[in-house]
């Protein structure tokens, strides 16, 4: 047996789910044959599926382009490897360019694949790698206007975008919000108003693990900053209280630490002069019940100093990956807006402190890092 | 550890022996052995496999039956320990897949298949997927002797409806 086609289809399968999303994409155009396993929803949802076990870290770079070209351009670079394998940041590249719209855009973390765009009022749900977009119907605006937006996925079928809006004339913390939900579908769903009676100003973006949206937010009646959960299948909202030293001073972010959500100063001096970060982890005591563990990551100071001045000083805390490591990236390309993305990867266990290059070199004022993003088929079934 | 030996039998009349833990990788032989249908006097006859596909599977599983005992063995073992052990079945596994046609790799997958054996299918079905990463559409149809069933046509027009494959 020499032929490829002659094994069968749940093996030829079982070897095609394993490539990169694009070499996924050339096996279509090899035959008719290859293109008709792969445009199937059965081979779509176990490519999903090995594809989350080789999850890739995704950089985000918003071009800079000359002042006199078209903001049609293609203007947005995403550009992923597989996070956990070696030799790391080289393998599984993929890039991919879209357009970022006139004023720029807001890109949520990415979510089995895909991401929520928001250049204003305008939202679409993109697949970074195929380039698929869907452009969601544009809410009524009138005199509002869109403060937040989160992307979540409900862990069965269904991917749901939150808005949270404001009237214009006033200013982010006050006056009452309106909180609106669009379900993702292949035809054009409408948005719909819900309530939430806790009002509340968002001031971090989200994340969403276990069909649970999280995000920091002002609390308009507490005067104090809490963390918002909204159940992306019921479309609730719970709210937890966050520790007293959890102010509004700092700059916020969720990550994923070791599987549970973390909240980390993006700004703490303390990392960038002495390796020493601080978070705060949210540990499950029962079924109901959550505290806020304080938890402090601490490089060698050895170590540490290795680590170029300029170099620590732009980075920033992404969350664990499943190698157990804490993955930190920076947020600049240098000083010439130029260069790879500086990734430095931190073994608690081992106290091993890695840094590592992408192979790319990327021109732009900055980069985002997102960790756990995969190689999906989203968009494309319909 | 018991060291039971059994008997395998090749579609082509090749017989092997091979420890009872070993042959256990395979979910179909497991099952054969817990309900007692195998005769100790006698070979179990794989219809299926050949004898050069046959040496390759006992192969993969002797090696994998000693891994597994060292993990039973230094259960208390570093994390450094682990790693080195990992590389270093990662890297038997490199050498075993390296110098084996594509052809063989196809074979091996069915007799893994047939076999049950699920780390030996993720091994095949990776390294069979290398061969064929980041090629364009014409290299995949040589190396998997793939017929081109377009028309021009419909080439063009499969090809720009993937254009993103390419950039």
């Amino acid at each position: 047996m020499e032929k490829f086609e002659a094994l069968p289809q749940e093996l030829q399968s079982a070897i095609l789910s394993r490539l990169p999303l694009k070499s996924v994409g050339k096996c279509i155009c090899a035959s008719k044959k290859l293109a008709s396993i792969i445009c199937t929803k059965q081979f779509r949802d176990s490519y999903l599926l090995q594809s989350m076990t080789r999850p890739r870290m995704l950089f985000m770079v918003p071009l800079t382009l000359p002042l006199d070209s078209s903001p049609t351009e293609d203007d947005l670079l995403f550009y992923s490897v597989y996070q956990e394998e070696k030799p790391l940041l080289s393998s599984g590249q993929q890039e991919s360019y879209i357009c970022q719209g006139p004023l720029g855009c807001m890109v949520s973390q990415p979510i089995r694949g895909l991401v929520c765009i928001r250049d204003t009022t305008k939202i679409r749900i993109c697949n970074p790698t195929t380039k698929m977009c869907r452009t969601l119907l544009e809410m009524k605006m009138c005199e509002k206007e869109v403060i937040a937006h989160y992307f979540g996925h409900d862990e069965k079928d269904a991917f749901k975008v939150l808005c949270v809006m404001k009237m214009k004339s006033v200013g982010q913390s006050q006056g009452a919000k309106e909180y609106h939900v669009l379900t993702v579908g292949s035809t054009e769903e409408p948005w719909r108003k819900i309530t939430c009676e806790h009002d509340h100003t968002a001031v971090t973006q989200g994340l969403c693990k276990g069909g649970v949206l999280y995000y920091v937010a002002w609390s308009n009646s507490e005067k104090s900053l809490v963390m918002m959960c909204f159940n992306v299948s019921s479309e609730e909202f719970t709210v937890t209280e966050l520790p007293e030293e959890v102010n509004n001073d700092r700059c916020w972010t969720l990550v994923n630490y070791k599987g549970e959500i973390a909240l980390v100063d993006d700004y703490d001096s303390d990392l960038h002069t002495n390796g020493v970060l601080q978070i705060w982890v949210r540990k499950q005591i029962d079924q109901r019940k959550w505290e806020w563990k304080k938890t402090r990551i601490v490089i060698p100071r050895d170590r540490w100093e290795e680590i170029d001045v300029d170099e620590r000083k732009m980075i920033r805390f992404k969350g664990t990956i499943g190698t157990g490591e804490h993955v930190f990236a920076r947020e600049f390309l240098g000083n010439r807006n130029e260069g790879p993305v500086v990734v430095l990867c931190y073994d608690n266990v081992t106290e091993e402190l890695r840094r590592f290059k992408t192979e790319k070199e990327f021109e732009g004022f900055y980069v985002q890092t997102f960790l756990d993003h995969v190689d999906s088929f989203g968009l494309c079934e319909d | 550890m018991s060291s039971n030996m059994i008997m395998l039998k090749s579609s082509d009349g090749a017989s092997f022996e091979i420890e009872e833990a070993a042959a256990r990788k395979s979910k179909i032989i497991a099952n054969m052995i817990e309900v007692e249908c195998v005769d100790e006097d006698k070979a179990i006859p794989l219809q299926n496999v050949t004898g050069n596909i046959l040496a390759l599977v006992i192969e993969y599983c002797n090696k994998h039956i000693v891994d597994d005992d060292d993990d039973v063995a230094t259960e208390e073992a570093s994390e450094e320990e682990e790693e080195a052990k990992k590389k270093k079945v990662d890297d038997w596994e490199a050498e075993f897949m390296n110098s084996m046609s594509l052809e063989t790799m196809f074979e091996l997958l069915l007799a893994a298949n047939y076999l049950n054996i699920k780390s030996l299918i993720d091994l095949v079905c990776q390294t069979i997927a290398n061969n064929i990463k980041d090629k364009t559409p014409e290299e995949v149809r040589k190396i998997f002797s793939i017929e081109n069933d377009f028309t021009p046509e419909e080439e063009e027009e499969i090809r720009k409806e993937n254009a993103w494959a390419f950039g």
